[in-house]
């Protein structure tokens, strides 16, 4: 288990990452492997972003979610050891970010333990037959005369 | 039925998908069910607002997004999608494909509960040799039906994630028949071949396949219907290979002028290294031509080796050449083929077989749902 003290970087050169709503997405530049976390996954992540031990982190999830702290802590052990292992965050020295988001207490949300996925076939699926650039007129449209574009039956 | 269609080129962009989406969609609305389609923006768009048959469609730069690693351009596609399934409030989202798009559709689950369709339209990328950690397999894994284009196609789908096999179904692409084509003349042996002009469709192999035929057939000709970026390259080829002369690029042609640009040619030929099912096998079948094709994924269901054309092993260009004589010479064979082509297309892809299987999937996905609520 990681020390309570423990914090995290995420590698910045190499990964970006935003938040929409309740989802995290992120992207490893170097791989075009794009990964994305819901929930609980989204909420630690920003919470490590910025810096927080992760005992912190797993005080705050069981707090949001209404769980053990305990319980929090495995699953978040489990999840950081993901986001090294693909190469996301790093470990961190120095203090922790000011700007701390502050946590809601409600513990009324649904718990589910923090799971990151990963879509690696991204890159391949860009490669596919692209689109057709050489088109100098809008398709369909030109084989009639009257303008109307319908598709053929 | 309200149906989100989500796609990630849409007409006015042709390929077989695309082809595909839009004679789908347009077919629906004409069945009394009202479609808004998503796709991800091209340069090719038409201007904002305007609609395909009664379709509305919305863009967003999915694939721009995606491409370009930069998630700051993630916030106009996924809010876009959110919102228009708040708006919309399908009572199922069909995916026509999956890529780019598929991931901003899984990003915005949650802002609109619906059963999700899914049509695979290819192959399964190496790069997709397990389930887990791909976008392909949180869409198979996400789908609650999965419906494939092709038998081929969907037992790679149930390799890769073998619970798809109890939630899914092969409906093969339709089309209308077209008029009833003479057959297919052989005097000048005439050898047409239509598609992107990228890599996989593998027309240097039927280029390649040009000399050791010109020997036996004088007058063959081969044309070359599409655009795309590998046109130089195969100019070139021609040229490396001394068919130019026999050889013509005609460019991107409209869908509606296939069926007659079919009847002009003797046999048409597939040359694929990749496919999933082509929809220019199945015109070539509607049009009655015998087919030689590359024995890839789904081919050989449109494809009956012997009967309405031969199969060739991948990337034998040898073997192309053998198969292609094999037709053009002997007339009445050629003439046979033909019209076996075109009863298998009337068997296996009519438009309303295509439509009536799409409709009953829509309204049991559907009714499933209106039932779990209830």
């Amino acid at each position: 288990m990681l020390g309570p003290d423990a914090r995290f970087s995420v590698r910045g050169e190499e990964v970006a990452a935003k938040v929409f709503d309740d989802e995290v997405v992120v992207v490893h530049l170097g791989t075009c492997t794009y990964y994305s976390a819901s929930g609980s996954g989204a909420d630690a992540w920003t919470w490590i972003e910025e810096g927080r031990p992760i005992g912190d982190v797993a005080v705050a999830l069981a707090s949001r979610y209404g769980i053990e702290v305990e319980r929090a802590r495995v699953d978040l052990d489990r999840y950081v050891a993901r986001l090294l292992e693909e190469g996301l965050i790093a470990p961190a020295n120095g203090e922790a970010s000011a700007a701390a988001t502050p946590v809601s207490s409600a513990g009324d949300r649904e718990y589910a333990a923090p799971e990151l996925h990963a879509y690696r076939d991204m890159a391949d699926l860009l490669a596919l037959d692209p689109p057709l650039p050489e088109l100098d007129r809008p398709a369909w449209r030109a084989a009639g005369d009257d303008g109307t574009s319908v598709p053929p039956r | 039925m309200r149906i989100l269609f989500i796609g990630d080129f849409f007409w006015p962009l042709i390929g077989g998908i695309e082809v595909w989406s839009a004679r789908l969609v347009t077919s629906m609305v004409a069945r009394g069910h009202e479609i808004r389609v998503v796709a991800s923006r091209s340069e090719l768009q038409p201007a904002e607002g305007e609609r395909l048959d009664g379709v509305s469609i919305e863009r967003f730069d999915f694939r721009g997004a995606v491409e370009s690693r930069r998630l700051d351009r993630f916030g106009e596609g996924l809010e876009g999608l959110k919102r228009v399934k708040r708006d919309f409030r399908p009572d199922l989202v069909h995916l026509g494909t999956v890529g780019w798009s598929t991931l901003f559709h899984l990003l915005s689950r949650d802002a609109w509960s619906a059963p999700t369709l899914l049509t695979l339209t290819q192959q399964r990328l190496a790069s997709q040799d397990r389930a887990a950690d791909t976008l392909l397999g949180r869409a198979l894994g996400a789908a609650d039906w999965v419906s494939s284009v092709s038998a081929a196609v969907l037992e790679e789908a149930i390799e890769l994630s073998p619970p798809v096999a109890g939630r899914s179904s092969v409906d093969y692409w339709g089309m209308e028949a077209p008029p009833e084509p003479a057959p297919p003349a052989l005097d000048p042996p005439r050898i047409l071949c239509i598609g992107r002009l990228v890599p996989a469709k593998g027309f240097d192999l039927a280029l390649r396949a040009l000399p050791a035929l010109a020997v036996a057939h004088p007058a063959l000709s081969l044309a070359i219907a599409g655009a795309g970026p590998e046109r130089s390259r195969l100019e070139s080829l021609a040229g490396e290979l001394g068919v130019a002369e026999r050889v013509s690029f005609e460019g991107w042609i409209s869908p509606e002028r296939v069926p007659a640009r079919m009847a002009e040619a003797s046999l048409v030929v597939l040359p694929s290294r990749q496919e999933g099912l082509p929809v220019v096998a199945v015109e070539a079948a509607w049009s009655g031509r015998p087919i030689v094709a590359a024995d890839v994924s789904g081919m050989r269901e449109v494809v009956a080796h012997g009967l309405t054309g031969f199969l060739v092993p991948a990337g034998d260009q040898d073997a192309l050449a053998r198969s292609i004589d094999q037709i053009v010479g002997d007339p009445a064979r050629a003439r046979g083929m033909g019209r076996e082509a075109r009863r298998l297309a009337a068997r296996r892809f009519s438009l309303s077989g295509m439509l009536d299987a799409y409709e009953s999937l829509y309204e049991r996905l559907a009714r499933r749902t209106m039932d779990a609520r209830a």
